[in-house]
């Protein structure tokens, strides 16, 4: 049994006006089971639209979806009483693709990290701060930002402070949902590095959800590309990467963008995987 | 943020002044016997009807009581009504409006249904049709509108309130385990704060231009109260022969009413909302 299971996870969405009968269906998650070890970094893969963020916000328990079961930990997220689900809750967290957003612009980035604290456990403000600062260092922040609010970090730097909330109560899966796509590439190949290190320092599981082939590569153990709804493929072992063949996923891989243009295209994927910073 | 606010403030002439108009109305109004001249309701049937005077700087009404106390004691009576319906009309109208926003689900059905059903009258016309029921006088006057009023400024605080739940950072604080009470302490109701604060000072005016409609017609403030509306009714009968009587409380209507009005603008100008 895995630490996350999606049984056969079904999701509708009705836009539009009800009552005249002139309402649109978008059928945004149908029939997705998926599966996910502990210590492993599933990649989620597909167009945008293709119902990733949806799946996520199923799984994270903030969208319950229309059928179909979510299993974490051995317990199903939705069929709990609220302190259960709070327990739950622990060891399940997110990092959202919009930094910027992700953090309430009237608090401090202490304020910010401490939260998740302050619900399970009860520590003076001393000890607080002290754990705030240690997870800003975790992460590469200075230690004076602990009073510092949100519209004085640039998106890298807030998009650590939001990796630093996830790790606060050292969880063991975090759903990464575009959680480096919105940064430039530089940037993100420094946060994918911290979210390697910290998968290895407090063994984490990663749900890291994307359309970018490249970053998911270059962090994912596994794969599985999701087209309208649906999941088309899947790969247990990144090195094969060349041999997907849903249209979808050749799509995805075409759309890499090589960095020497002349260059063959799918050769040099694998070189995203050299670069380290 | 709030210098900023008072940056913007000052950098307007038009806000200045109507700021400073709001400050001093405000400090009138609590300062009234201090700035009075005589007591506003005094009858002194000797001088009635009197032209300006050292001691009646705006001359007397019929019944010979001092025009310009009145108006000061008038700015008291107007504004803290005002200040206390909308109070009072926030007090319901916040809570239920995070209520209905933020949970959702049947509750949030039924209480938009019984919006539709109340914003389908003219709010004055209810406001009149209450008091018709529940019979004149200052109390009845601010239930009334109270009763009338927390529908629509729960519906706009129900709006503020759904934009704000889908920030992610309201999914993040769920997904940490922060209980809905905190979340909507902590993070929602900061959120919509100044944007109530806003529309509470916009809408003011318009507060105390009902409660002196209501009370001309008799059905507000009980005389000898001292209220701007009551005494326009008052003095229409030595129209003729006075016209300033019903002149002054007019004017002061007008100032206050404006004032707020401007004020509220600059306040969201300051504030602003429109970018956030």
């Amino acid at each position: 049994m895995g630490l996350l299971e999606l049984k056969s996870i079904k999701k509708t969405y009705f836009l539009g006006s009800s009552v005249w009968g002139k309402r649109k269906i978008v059928e945004a998650v149908k029939n997705v089971s998926l599966t996910l070890e502990e210590g492993v970094c599933l990649g989620l893969v597909g167009e945008s639209g293709s119902g990733k963020s949806t799946l996520g916000k199923i799984l994270l328990g903030l969208e319950k979806p229309d059928q179909g079961e979510v299993w974490f930990q051995g317990r199903n997220l939705y069929n709990l009483k609220a302190k259960e689900l709070k327990e739950l809750r622990r060891n399940l967290q997110v990092v959202f693709q919009d930094c910027y957003s992700a953090v309430n612009p009237r608090l401090t980035v202490g304020e910010i990290i401490a939260e998740p604290l302050r619900n399970y456990e009860r520590l003076t403000s001393a000890q607080e701060k002290k754990k705030v600062q240690e997870f800003l260092e975790i992460v590469g922040l200075c230690l004076e930002d602990i009073h510092k609010y949100p519209h004085h970090f640039s998106g890298g730097q807030l998009q650590r402070i939001n990796i630093a909330r996830a790790i606060a109560l050292k969880p063991k899966l975090i759903i990464l949902d575009e959680a480096v796509s919105a940064l430039d590439v530089l940037v993100q190949v420094q946060i994918l590095n911290l979210l390697a290190q910290l998968k290895e320092e407090f063994q984490l599981s990663y749900l890291f959800i994307s359309h970018d082939l490249q970053a998911v590569n270059y962090i994912a153990d596994r794969l599985a590309v999701m087209y309208k709804g649906e999941v088309v493929e899947r790969l247990d072992d990144m090195e094969q990467l060349e041999r997907l063949e849903h249209p979808v996923s050749k799509k995805l891989l075409s759309s890499v963008l090589p960095p020497y243009p002349s260059g063959e295209r799918l050769g040099i994927i694998n070189n995203m995987t050299k670069i380290s910073l | 943020m709030l210098k900023n606010v008072k940056r913007q403030l000052l950098s307007h002439k038009l806000m200045m002044i109507s700021s400073m108009i709001v400050f001093f109305m405000t400090l009138l109004a609590l300062l009234a016997p201090f700035f009075a001249p005589n007591d506003p309701n005094l009858v002194d049937i000797t001088h009635k009807l009197q032209g300006p005077s050292s001691k009646f700087p705006l001359g007397t009404d019929h019944l010979g009581r001092d025009i310009l106390s009145r108006l000061i004691y008038g700015t008291r009576t107007s504004l803290g009504t005002a200040f206390l319906v909308m109070g009072l009309t926030m007090m319901i109208s916040i809570p239920l409006g995070i209520y209905a926003g933020f949970r959702g689900g049947w509750g949030d059905y039924l209480f938009m249904r019984i919006c539709d059903i109340l914003m389908a009258f003219p709010s004055f016309l209810l406001s009149l049709a209450l008091i018709g029921i529940l019979g004149p006088g200052l109390v009845n006057l601010i239930l009334a509108m109270v009763l009338v009023q927390w529908v629509f400024y729960a519906r706009v605080i129900r709006g503020m309130v759904l934009s704000v739940k889908e920030q992610n950072f309201v999914l993040a604080a769920k997904v940490c385990g922060t209980s809905r009470l905190v979340i909507v302490i902590k993070h929602i109701l900061p959120a919509i704060i100044s944007q109530v604060a806003v529309l509470v000072f916009m809408d003011i005016g318009g507060v105390v231009l009902a409660i002196s409609g209501l009370s001309f017609l008799g059905l507000g403030i009980q005389p000898p109260g001292a209220e701007w509306g009551m005494m326009i009714n008052d003095s229409k009968q030595f129209f003729r022969n006075a016209p300033s009587l019903m002149l002054y409380p007019g004017m002061m209507i007008l100032i206050v009413v404006v004032a707020f009005n401007l004020f509220g603008e600059a306040l969201r100008d300051a504030l602003d909302l429109r970018r956030e």
